[in-house]
C-alpha cells in the first residue's frame, strides 16, 4: 500500500505546513545519518586545529564560517544534529516505556496502585523538568552526554503516564475491556494487548512533538555546560561557546542556534499533522 | 440452571448510598429465554453484572448447576456463562481484527488446538452468517448489525451454556434488528442455550422470551410467564409500561391492558 | 399569504471525503404548513439528521456541498450567512435534541441558559427573564420552578432536563420547531409525557414541528404527516392514516412490519431477498 496515496496522508496533509515539518525532519535524519559523507570537513568534528583558517565569516568554501581554531561549523552543525537526535531517541526510550507502563498499571488496575502511582508522578510533574534534570547531573559526578540523557529522562516519563492514564482510564469503561475480563482474560493482556493498541496514535504524536521538545532541554543543559564535552559537536555547546563573542563573530552562535530551532520546529509540525492525522489530543 | 438467592447491592456514590437490588429471587431454567424488564435505574443491568461476575453482591447468592458463583470465579465457570452488550459502537476493539477479537476466547479457554484457530473462527462466523473474509477486517468498516454478530461470534466462542444479552438489539435499526434477533433464535435452538435478555423494550420481550420479570428500582414487580403477564398484568407499574409502548397497528392497541 | 410555512426543493447534499463523494441527500422534496406536525423518518444513516442541520444553517465546512432550496417564510435561507441565521435560530426556528443532558451546558445553571434564550428575543433584564422562565416551567407542570432553575443540568433526571429543554425551546415562540430524536435517550414511560408535552406547547403557539426520528411508535403517537426517507431519498409521504393503513412503498411495509408487535408471537421475519428500496420511484398517498 502507498502511504502517500492513503487516507492517513490525506489527513495528514491537508494542512500543508505538517509537509513542510515532515521534510524538514526527514533532511536532518537524513543529513544526520549521513554526516561523515556529506559534510565537506569531517575531519573538522574531533580535535583538529587550522588556525591560518579561524574565524572565518561564512564564505563559499565555509558556508556557515569557522570557529576560533578554524574548524568547519556547518560540518559541526551536521554532526551536532547526531548527538540531538541520538539524546532526543534515547531519552523517550528510556521515559516512554516506563511513562507508558506506570500509566497503564494505574489506570486500569486502579484503587492503591493508582493512588501511589499516580502520586509519585505528580511529585515528579511538580518539578520543571530542566530544573530536576539539572539537580539529577549534580547528584552525579562530572557531567557527560549520557548522564544527561538519564536526567532528562528521569523529568520526562511523568508526562507520558498522565497521557497514558487518562486514556486508559477512558478506555476502560468501553464494552471490549468487559468483554474480555468476562472472558476471563489476564490483567497484562488487557493493558498490553487491549488498551495499548488505542493509546498508540497519541502516543506517536506525542513522541514525535516531544523530540522536538527533548532536544531543546538537552541543548539547554549543554549551553549550560552540562551536555557532551569538547571535542564532541553540541548544538548546544556552540551556541554557548560563541555567544561569549557576540556580535563580533556572530556566526559562532548563530547557526547552530538557528539549527535548534529548525529541527525543534520541525518535530512540532509533524506533530501537529499526526495530531489531525490520528485525530487525537495530547 | 440458575438461582438468585435474595441478592442484594448498594453503591456508594458521593457518600450517598444508592440502592440498586433489594432482595431479588428467581429462578432460571435450562432452555429459558428469560427476559428482565426495567426502565434505567431499575437494577436490571447490575443484576446481570453480578451474574456475569463484574460486580460482588452485598448479600445472597447466585447458584449455577448448584455451585456459587463469586466475582473471582475459575476460568471454567466463566466459559460457561457469556454476554453480548448493547452498544455495538463499543463491544469491539476497534484496533483489534475481526480474527483476533474471535480467536481471544479461543486462546484463553483453549478450546482448539493452536494450529485450528482459524477454521474455529470461520466456523463461528459462519454461525452468524458472515463470510471468512471478514477474519481480515477492523471494527470501523462494519455496520452496527455486522457488529453484534462479531460479538455474538465471540460469546460463542467458548461454547458457554448461558448467554447474556443486554439490550443487544436497542442500537439498531427495526429492519436490522428483526435480523438479529432471529438469528439469536436460531442459535438458541442450534447450541441448547439458555438466554438472559436485559431490555427495556416490551413489545421484543413479548415475542422472544418465555418468562419475565419486571424490575423497578431495584425490586421485583412481577415475574411470571410471558403470555400471563402481558394478558394479566398485576403490578400497576407493569400496566403503566405495557401502556406506554410506542405501537404501530390500531390490534396491538387493542391488546393494552 | 398562503400557509406554506418551509418549503424544501431538490435538496441536495455532499460530503466530499478521502474515499470521494458522498451523497448524503438526493433531491429531498418537503413541505410544512404553519402549525402542522410533520415526522421525517428513517433509519440511521438516511440523511435524516443532516436535513435538520441544513435548515439551521449548522453545516458550513469546506467539504460539505449543498443544492436546491429551503425556503422558510418566503425567505431563501441556504446560502443565509451566520449573522443571518443567527437571528433565526432561537427565535423563528429551535430545536430539541436526543440527550437533554448533553444539549444543555453542564457548567452553567439552568438560569443561566435561559437568560441566554431569553436574550435572543430581545432585551431583558435577568430578573424577568428568571421570572419568565418559572412562568413557562410551571406551565409543563415543573411544580418548584425556582429550584430547578437554580440547578445544574446533571442534578435533573432525564425526563425533567427534558421537559427543561422544551420549554427552553419554545420560551421565544418559534415558528417551527425541530425535534432531533426527542425521546429516543429517555424511558417509554417519560417518553410519553415529553411527546404529550411539545403537542400541548405547540398547539397553544401554532408552532409547526418536523419530527426526526427511528421510531415508528413515536411517529404514530405524534406526527400528522409523514416523510419515509431511506439512504437520502424520500421514498414515501401522506398523512398518518394513509401511511400506517396502507404503506404504498416496500420499504414502508418492510419498516412496519419489521417491529415486533405487542400482539404478536414471534419475531417478524425480512425478506433477505428485497430489492434496492432506493430504486423504487417515491409514492405519494392522495392529498
Amino acid at each position: 500500500m502507498n502511504f502517500f496515496k492513503s487516507k492517513y496522508f490525506y489527513k495528514f496533509s491537508r494542512n500543508p505546513l505538517s509537509v513542510v515539518g515532515l521534510v524538514i525532519v526527514t533532511t536532518i535524519v537524513i543529513l544526520a545519518i549521513f554526516a561523515p559523507f556529506i559534510t565537506p570537513f569531517p575531519e573538522h568534528v574531533g580535535p583538529f586545529t587550522d588556525f591560518a583558517n579561524k574565524s572565518k565569516p561564512p564564505s563559499s568554501t565555509y558556508i556557515f564560517g569557522t570557529d576560533k581554531i578554524g574548524r568547519d561549523i556547518f560540518t559541526r552543525v551536521i554532526f551536532g544534529y547526531r548527538i540531538s537526535l541520538t539524546l532526543g531517541i534515547v531519552v523517550l526510550a528510556i521515559a516512554v516505556p516506563i511513562g507508558v507502563t506506570m500509566g497503564l498499571c494505574a489506570g486500569y488496575v486502579g484503587r492503591k496502585t493508582e493512588m501511589i502511582l499516580m502520586r509519585i508522578t505528580d511529585v515528579f510533574l511538580a518539578i520543571p523538568a530542566l530544573v530536576l534534570a539539572l539537580s539529577i547531573i549534580g547528584l552525579l559526578d562530572r557531567p557527560n552526554l549520557f548522564y544527561t540523557m538519564i536526567a532528562v529522562s528521569m523529568a520526562w516519563w511523568p508526562w507520558y503516564t498522565r497521557l497514558i492514564y487518562n486514556i486508559t482510564r477512558s478506555v476502560k469503561t468501553e464494552g471490549y475491556i468487559a468483554a474480555a475480563e468476562i472472558m476471563g482474560a489476564s490483567k497484562m493482556h488487557i493493558m498490553f494487548r487491549e488498551i495499548l493498541p488505542n493509546c498508540l496514535p497519541s502516543l506517536l504524536t506525542k513522541i514525535t512533538l516531544d523530540l522536538g521538545f527533548v532536544i531543546l532541554v538537552g541543548s539547554s543543559l549543554s549551553f549550560l555546560g552540562l551536555g557532551a564535552q569538547p571535542p564532541t559537536p553540541d548544538l548546544g555547546t556552540m551556541v554557548a561557546k560563541g555567544a561569549s563573542v557576540l556580535p563580533d563573530t556572530w556566526w559562532f552562535s548563530l547557526f547552530p542556534g538557528f539549527a535548534i530551532l529548525i529541527v525543534v520546529l520541525g518535530f512540532n509540525l509533524v506533530g501537529d499533522g499526526l495530531k489531525d492525522m490520528f485525530d487525537v489530543d495530547v | 440452571m440458575i438461582k438468585i438467592q435474595d441478592i442484594s447491592k448498594q453503591f456508594t456514590i458521593k457518600n450517598n448510598i444508592v440502592k440498586a437490588l433489594s432482595n431479588i429471587n428467581l429462578e432460571i431454567l435450562e432452555g429459558d429465554c428469560f427476559a428482565i424488564v426495567g426502565e434505567s435505574g431499575s437494577g436490571k443491568t447490575t443484576l446481570a453484572n453480578i451474574i456475569l461476575g463484574i460486580y460482588q453482591q452485598d448479600e445472597g447468592e447466585v447458584l449455577f448447576e448448584n455451585k456459587t458463583l463469586v466475582k473471582n470465579r475459575s476460568l471454567q465457570l466463566r466459559k460457561l456463562i457469556q454476554f453480548v452488550q448493547q452498544n455495538p459502537m463499543s463491544t469491539l476493539n476497534p484496533k483489534k481484527t475481526i480474527y483476533n477479537t474471535i480467536a481471544l476466547p479461543l486462546k484463553i479457554h483453549k478450546i482448539v488446538e493452536n494450529n485450528k484457530y482459524k477454521t474455529k473462527v470461520e466456523e463461528l462466523l459462519s454461525f452468524v452468517g458472515l463470510e471468512s473474509n471478514f477474519m481480515d477486517r477492523y471494527p470501523d468498516t462494519l455496520s452496527g448489525g455486522q457488529k453484534q454478530r462479531v460479538a455474538i461470534a465471540r460469546a460463542l466462542a467458548t461454547e458457554p451454556k448461558v448467554l447474556i444479552l443486554d439490550e443487544p438489539t436497542s442500537a439498531l435499526d427495526v429492519i436490522v434488528q428483526s435480523k438479529v434477533l432471529n438469528l439469536l433464535l436460531d442459535i438458541k435452538k442450534k447450541f441448547d442455550l439458555t438466554y438472559i435478555f436485559i431490555t427495556h423494550d416490551l413489545s421484543v420481550v413479548k415475542n422472544i422470551a418465555n418468562k419475565v420479570v419486571v424490575m423497578n428500582k431495584g425490586k421485583i414487580e412481577e415475574t411470571g410467564n410471558t403470555i400471563e403477564i402481558f394478558q394479566n398484568p398485576k403490578s400497576e407499574y407493569t400496566k403503566t409500561l405495557i401502556r406506554a409502548i410506542p405501537t404501530v397497528t390500531d390490534e396491538e392497541d387493542a391488546t393494552k391492558p | 399569504m398562503s400557509n406554506k410555512l418551509l418549503s424544501i426543493k431538490n435538496l441536495e447534499l455532499s460530503f466530499k471525503m478521502y474515499e470521494g463523494t458522498l451523497n448524503v441527500l438526493k433531491k429531498i422534496n418537503l413541505d410544512l404548513e404553519k402549525g402542522e406536525k410533520v415526522a421525517l423518518v428513517g433509519e440511521s444513516g438516511s440523511g435524516k439528521s443532516v436535513t435538520t442541520k441544513l435548515i439551521l444553517g449548522l453545516l458550513n465546512q469546506k467539504n460539505v456541498f449543498k443544492n436546491g432550496n429551503i425556503i422558510f417564510k418566503d425567505r431563501e435561507l441556504i446560502n443565509l450567512s451566520q449573522r443571518e441565521f443567527k437571528k433565526i435560530r432561537g427565535n423563528n426556528i429551535s430545536i430539541i435534541f436526543q440527550d437533554p443532558i448533553a444539549a444543555l451546558n453542564p457548567v452553567f445553571k439552568i438560569k443561566e441558559q435561559f437568560f441566554e434564550v431569553n436574550c435572543n428575543g430581545g432585551k431583558i433584564s435577568k430578573k424577568d427573564s428568571f421570572d419568565k422562565a418559572c412562568e413557562a416551567l410551571l406551565k409543563v407542570s415543573i411544580r418548584d420552578p425556582e429550584r430547578v432553575m437554580e440547578s445544574y443540568p446533571f442534578q435533573l433526571s432525564g425526563g425533567m432536563a427534558q421537559r427543561v429543554v422544551i420549554t427552553m425551546a419554545m420560551i421565544n415562540n418559534p415558528d417551527l420547531l425541530l425535534a432531533d430524536e426527542p425521546s429516543t435517550a429517555l424511558d417509554v414511560t417519560v417518553q410519553n409525557q415529553a411527546l404529550d408535552l411539545m403537542d400541548d406547547l405547540t398547539k397553544v403557539t401554532n408552532t409547526a414541528v418536523l419530527l426526526i426520528t427511528h421510531n415508528m411508535g413515536v411517529v404514530r403517537r405524534f406526527a400528522e404527516k409523514v416523510y419515509v426517507i431511506y439512504r437520502g431519498v424520500i421514498v414515501e409521504e401522506g398523512t398518518k392514516s394513509q401511511v400506517f393503513k396502507n404503506p404504498g412503498h416496500p420499504y414502508t411495509e418492510a419498516l412496519l412490519q419489521s417491529i415486533p408487535k405487542l400482539n404478536g408471537n414471534r419475531i417478524p421475519i425480512h425478506n433477505d431477498n428485497a430489492p434496492d428500496y432506493a430504486e423504487i420511484p417515491k409514492f405519494t398517498h392522495p392529498k
